[in-house]
């Protein structure tokens, strides 16, 4: 068996010769290093990043900070130690980089001079440091810390006396200011805030802070903006607003904050509006009205005319210029590529706005440190070579496609097409369905455990990545279009591509499988009670019962926003939309992937369909991976993720007998 | 320190009813001490058996193997003696042929393993050496060997996986069954005698030590614990058989004394998960079994055959009380012994056939170690007190009652008064809900955190145990009578049995509480949207969504047996019977308590029942207990179960407002 397929791959090698290697194996993609917090210092001069290596071995990972030269060069690794260093951020003089790292137990606030030294340790916080910035005078910074256990939590956690009152005794996350020439931390913010961000007042006198009720998933919708006077320790509340407030951003005069915005109600299927209010208070002012896409959190430019923000415009973030004072939104950059699936946040710049830095990665090329001028025409660098062991890898082009659903509304998704591929010729197609509903394909390298579009690619496959209806990117009534219709418009959006891709000569109609996470998971024992096309299906993380759904995860609020009410006020809609009601009807052999200690999507879901599939005769694998949340974490998890999955598929779509890990290789 | 406690013991028994009496306290349940597994030595002179303590400070539960002489005068004359002292749970004591040894299996170093004492005098020594741990042992008739058993170790390529963290679990394969090992007592070599696709679950050798018959199921699943069957091994050859084809449960073979005979217990499969088994016996070479009291009410307990191999001596469980009854090997009606009003274990027999011990004890006495002879009449004799500090603690007085149903179906339960009851008052009242559903209230001393009805004596209330059908202990009719009813008559079963208590001027009928754990959460939360003539109800580890419950637990097919076949073939069996269905009927402030590790209930089924009191308003409050089951066995979260539940009810049914756990609760 194995002898064939090495027989196979050695043609298809030939066939490519202008690459060593032809496609990313599965255990690159999952041993991949992964790029973070790309953060350009004050004079634009040096990049600090973070590169996190994933040790297949040991089955942990390693973060550590980095720093390259804005001009290029080799870049210097700035941390060394074994546990997680992150969250790098340049003093305003650009003398230090403050960050925070696990090396002694709990996250604290490290400081480090980039020119040379070791690390010094600042914070010394019993619970850990959740998150920090530094004042403009670079003397202190403030951070956030969950409050210390009484000693009455102490005794009974130690005397095991823990039973837990669901919703009650939650732990607020507390504001404090750490005095760097002290070296002492004091409480500005006590109470039962749960603060999640800061930013300082440009003259150091207040701290604007987010917080929330409590640090329920389902209460972030309520998050408020206040202010504190550090003199005075007077708090007050920014603006009043029922919905999330985010992303404070005080302007350089210190007159002006820009923060982030939207109405509690329908949050799930409202964009955020960038708004900007008097400091002291007052009318918010929305920017960017007309402006189709979602704002990213802003900065503002030195001289406080404009702020920049990215946003994603459909499947390529772009960085976007807007006036302070209100006015058209200008589209500054042509990034051809993506900031990668988890990148986002703020624009990071230089002190005089002239210089960005991002990571950015394409279709085919994974993630590296970008650095561009911020002026169109635009002109971006690669600054760093993370991937020296992907250099000759031959990878699966990339495409968009858009395409016209059953109701005609127009959906768009991204192609990966099989490493060698010859138009003309039909190929087994892998239909990937991201999570949300509102999240999105973008064009960021596909090459890890929630995506691995690059490893079918490797394989021979088409790997087809849909943006249905209610994916972000598209626009707000994109986004709400899938309203108390989960399993209708967005399955026929799937279903219509693959159409078109048959249609087009790509894909294969009688070789097709379907997979996704989260949602991406619920959409897919959605499709397996609805249509018998796929030759297999893999749900990860999955909905399967909208009913007990509801009250099992921890975001009631969103399926409210999504279903119209709580199920006993409209049991129907939530059946309507459960792939449970319609067991029955399911054929196609099914994969269940389902972290064991996920509380997004409890395992119930997965008991659900796997009981459902199994009473009912069809071939159905469940899988827990132990410890694993909502997402895979742990190197191995991942990588046996992606090789169980793909050797679900090739059993049931190719008919070939499953592979072992080490030889899913070209 | 022994002979200062026998001094304490000959005082407390003649004062215990002079001595002023406090209330009991939760603190008082923790403390008493458990006694068990009663076995006497084959001489007949001396009796082992396990003692159990809570140990707060250590949130654990210590058991060690005690030994008591047989001959000597009462509990105030007897000596029991501490055979075994480790911190760790010592059980199973077990005796050897020629009473030289007591056998037992500790987890003093790690893993459970047998180990070795003498009751005469020294240390124990370890015996076996298993990787996995020793679940049950059986000594040869000539000693020398000792049958047990484990559960397979893990393979050189499971071990692997587990050290590099590469262990997704695949759900329903790569069991780890458990196997039957033999020892050689001298040399203390073990060796696997039977290793096969299946599960043993127990194990007895032949009397002429040629064979081992033992029991098989296909899985350790759970539901797959109803498909046992019986085999026999050859020791020197390991030929096996299956003694005889059957699809429901065989279980517990005994062999006749001249080895030619197996009695066991078994039962069709029309139900397969629950029902009565039969007594049979069948020729240990196989053939046609042979019913042995057909027509017998009652399920009876394993069996012991007489010297002679004529009669066979089995307890059963009678209504509310435990009775030992003997039958003709050769079939007949069985003969019952005892009258007793209690709850006693099965009787172990020395190798006279006559004399014979087990543990014994009622609502006002916790179990304590009796001797008897079975002929000519049982005349039990009381050996131990372990518990002489009852005396200082105030007990309600309790009785069976019994009561039509709605639809004129007789119910029993037992009754516990308020301490210093007054006919003439009226009395807050608890019902307190087994689970199963084919569990039962006897008449057992309620000191555990399950149920602790002489607390509630003492602090004025009436605690009420309604066996409502489909209890055990009442025949196979009864047992069966709630299928496809659950919710209908077991329900009007508690209500009328209230009614009866109310009409009886006993319950006060404004200030009636429920509370139940498993099916008795199932039935509480039921009641909570049936009525509100509960001021509170507690639903522990409850069953509230029959549809979500029916595929996220471990046992489909108890469910399927209750409810006539799987939810997606007659979901309104399930949805019918669900308290979820009927949630916004419900009123009544309710109290949720859960183990956060529970199986068998998973903690979904509190969520759903949580979420739909909270978001229609009813006061709920859930709580989770960490590390916890479907059952508690920390100390510290049963004895805050306890307090919890009381204040919870002290508040919602009397008014009384908890300021502190220890106030409230004496």
């Amino acid at each position: 068996m194995r002898m064939t397929w090495n027989i196979g791959a050695a043609l298809i090698v030939l066939s490519a010769p202008l690459a060593a290697q032809v496609g990313i194996t599965a255990e690159q993609a999952a041993g991949m290093r992964q790029l973070g917090n790309v953060r350009i210092s004050p004079d634009g001069r040096w990049i600090a990043y973070t590169v996190t290596v994933p040790d297949l071995k040991q089955s942990s990972t390693n973060s550590d900070i980095w720093l390259v030269s804005a001009q290029g060069g080799d870049p210097i690794r700035l941390t060394n130690s074994p546990s997680v260093d992150d969250q790098a951020r340049w003093s305003f003089d650009g003398k230090w980089i403050a960050f925070i790292s696990t090396r002694d137990g709990k996250p604290q606030v490290y400081r480090i001079s980039p020119v040379g030294g070791e690390a010094e340790k600042l914070t010394d916080s019993k619970s850990g440091v959740q998150g920090f910035e530094w004042a403009p005078d670079g003397k202190r910074l403030a951070f956030v810390a969950a409050r210390e256990p009484t000693p009455d939590e102490e005794r009974k956690q130690k005397e095991k006396d823990d039973a837990i009152e669901v919703d009650r005794n939650f732990v607020p996350a507390r504001l404090q200011v750490f005095d760097l020439t002290t070296m002492k931390a004091t409480e500005v913010v006590k109470g039962d805030d749960q603060i999640v961000g800061v930013d300082w007042s440009p003259d150091g006198k207040q701290i604007a802070y987010v917080t929330a009720p409590t640090p329920k998933a389902d209460d972030f919708r309520f998050t408020d903006i206040m202010v504190v006077d550090l003199g005075s320790g007077a708090i007050r509340k920014l603006v009043q607003n029922s919905g999330p407030d985010a992303n404070p951003r005080w302007s350089p005069d210190g007159d002006w904050i820009a923060f982030d915005t939207k109405p509690a109600k329908a949050a799930s299927t409202t964009q955020t509006r960038l708004v900007v209010v008097p400091a002291g208070g007052g009318m918010p002012r929305p920017l960017a009205n007309d402006f189709l896409y979602q704002p990213g959190p802003a900065v503002w430019a030195p001289d406080g005319k404009s702020l920049y923000f990215w946003a994603l415009t459909r499947t390529r973030p772009e960085l976007y210029q807007v006036p302070a004072a209100g006015g058209s939104v200008k589209q500054i950059s042509d990034l051809k590529g993506s900031l990668g699936l988890f990148g986002g946040g703020a624009p990071s710049m230089s002190a005089d706005g002239r210089m960005i830095a991002f990571g950015r990665s394409t279709l085919d090329t994974p993630d590296e440190v970008h650095v561009a001028r911020v002026e169109t025409p635009w002109v971006q660098s690669a600054l760093t070579k993370l991937h020296p062991e992907l250099a000759s890898v031959a990878m699966g082009k990339g495409e968009v496609l858009r395409w016209k659903s059953k109701d005609g509304m127009e959906a768009e998704g991204v192609v990966v097409y099989p490493v060698g591929y010859q138009p003309g010729k039909r190929y087994p197609t892998v239909a990937i369905i991201h999570g949300g509903p509102s999240g999105v394909w973008d064009e960021s390298f596909p090459a890890n455990w929630y995506n691995p579009a690059q490893v079918y690619a490797s394989q021979g496959w088409v790997a087809f990545l849909p943006n249905p209806r209610g994916s972000t990117g598209y626009g707000e009534k994109y986004l709400a279009a899938n309203y108390r219709d989960w399993g209708n418009g967005d399955y026929q959006d799937i279903q219509t591509g693959l159409d078109y891709l048959v249609k087009r000569g790509i894909a294969d109609s009688t070789k097709l499988a379907q997979g996704g996470w989260s949602y991406g998971g619920y959409m897919s024992a959605w499709t397996l009670t609805q249509t018998n096309r796929f030759k297999a299906i893999m749900v990860g993380a999955g909905l399967t019962n909208m009913y007990s759904m509801y009250s099992t995860n921890d975001l009631q609020m969103v399926l409210e926003d999504y279903f119209g009410g709580e199920p006993w006020n409209d049991e129907q809609a939530y059946r309507r939309a459960s792939a449970m009601v319609h067991i029955k009807q399911a054929k196609t052999p099914t994969l269940i992937l389902h972290g064991q200690q996920d509380t997004r999507v409890p395992i119930g879901q997965a008991q659900e369909l796997y009981m459902g599939l199994k009473k009912n005769g069809i071939p159905v694998e469940l899988v827990f991976f132990p410890r694993e949340p909502h997402g895979l974490q742990e190197p191995r998890h991942t990588l046996d993720k992606i090789v169980r999955e793909y050797n679900f598929f090739a059993k049931y779509v190719l008919g070939v007998e499953p592979k072992a890990k080490a030889e899913l290789v070209p | 320190m022994r002979m200062k406690r026998i001094v304490v013991l000959a005082l407390l028994i003649p004062a215990g009813t002079t001595v002023a009496q406090r209330p009991m306290t939760a603190d008082d349940v923790l403390a008493i001490k458990q006694v068990g597994d009663a076995q006497i030595s084959p001489d007949g002179k001396w009796v082992a058996y396990v003692l159990s303590a809570v140990d707060l400070a250590q949130n654990a539960v210590n058991s060690d193997v005690w030994l008591v002489a047989a001959d000597c005068a009462g509990p105030a004359g007897c000596t029991p003696v501490r055979l075994t002292s480790s911190l760790k749970a010592d059980g199973q004591p077990r005796w050897s042929p020629d009473g030289k040894w007591i056998g037992f299996v500790s987890a003093r170093e790690d893993r459970p393993q047998i180990w070795l004492i003498r009751p005469n005098g020294g240390e124990a020594e370890k015996l076996t050496d298993s990787k996995t741990g020793v679940q049950s042992f059986h000594w040869s008739p000539d000693g020398r060997t000792i049958a047990f058993l484990a559960a397979r170790a893990p393979t050189a390529e499971e071990e692997k996986k587990e050290k590099e963290k590469d262990d997704a679990i695949v759900v329903d394969r790569d069991f780890r069954m458990s196997w039957l090992w033999t020892i050689d007592v001298a040399t203390k070599k073990a060796a696997e005698l039977v290793k096969a696709d299946f599960q043993i679950g127990e194990a007895r050798w032949s009397p002429d030590g040629t064979r081992i018959a033992f029991v098989a199921s296909p899985t350790p699943k759970a539901d797959d614990g109803s498909r046992t069957d019986i085999h026999i091994v050859t020791v020197a050859t390991g030929e096996r058989r299956k003694l005889l084809e059957n699809p429901g449960p065989d279980n517990a073979p005994r062999w006749s004394p001249d080895g030619r005979w197996i009695a066991y217990l078994t039962r069709g499969d029309t139900l397969r998960a629950f029902g009565q088994q039969r007594l049979a016996v069948i020729a240990a070479d196989g053939g046609q079994p042979r019913s042995v009291a057909p027509g017998f009410l009652y399920q009876p307990g394993p069996v012991s055959w007489s010297p002679d191999g004529q009669t066979l001596v089995f307890t059963s469980s009678v209504r509310t009380t435990t009775q030992v009854f003997s039958v003709p090997a050769a079939g007949g009606e069985p003969r019952q012994l005892t009258q007793s009003r209690g709850v006693m274990s099965p009787p172990t027999v020395a190798a006279d056939g006559q004399t014979v011990a087990f543990t014994f004890g009622n609502v006002q006495q916790p179990n304590d170690v009796y001797v008897a002879r079975l002929s000519p009449a049982i005349d039990p004799r009381r050996l131990t007190n372990h518990n002489p500090d009852l005396g200082q603690v105030a007990l309600g007085k309790s009785e069976t009652v019994r009561w039509k149903s709605k639809d004129g179906m007789e119910v029993e339960g037992v009754l516990v008064y308020p301490v210093g009851y007054d006919p003439v008052k009226r009395y807050p009242t608890m019902a307190f809900i087994h689970g199963g559903p084919a569990g039962v209230w006897t008449e057992s001393f309620p000191g555990g955190w399950g149920n602790y009805a002489h607390v509630w004596a003492g602090q004025g209330w009436v605690s009420f145990f309604p066996n409502i059908r489909g209890s055990s202990g009442y025949g196979e009719k009864y047992l069966k009578a709630n299928v496809r009813d659950w919710g209908g008559g077991d329900f009007q079963d508690i209500q009328a049995g209230l009614d009866n208590l109310v009409k009886r001027g006993i319950a006060d009928s404004t200030r009636l509480g429920q509370s139940g754990w498993s099916y008795g959460g199932y039935m509480t939360a039921w009641t909570l949207t049936q009525t509100n003539r509960f001021k509170g109800v507690m639903v522990g580890a409850g069953l509230t969504n029959m549809y979500s419950m029916y595929s996220t637990n471990d046992l489909q097919t108890t469910l399927e047996n209750y409810f006539g076949g799987e939810p997606w073939n007659d979901e309104q069996a399930y949805r019918r019977a669900s308290a979820m269905v009927y949630i916004k009927q419900a009123k009544t402030p309710t109290l949720i308590l859960h183990g956060q590790q529970d199986t068998r209930v998973p903690i979904g089924q509190a969520q759903e029942l949580y979420m739909g009191l909270k978001k229609n308003g009813v006061p709920v409050t859930l709580v989770f207990f960490p590390r916890e089951g479907h059952g508690l066995s920390e100390p510290r979260h049963q004895l805050d179960k306890i307090k919890r539940e009381y204040a919870f009810f002290a508040k919602s049914v009397l008014g009384v407002e908890a300021k502190d756990k220890p106030e409230l609760v004496p």
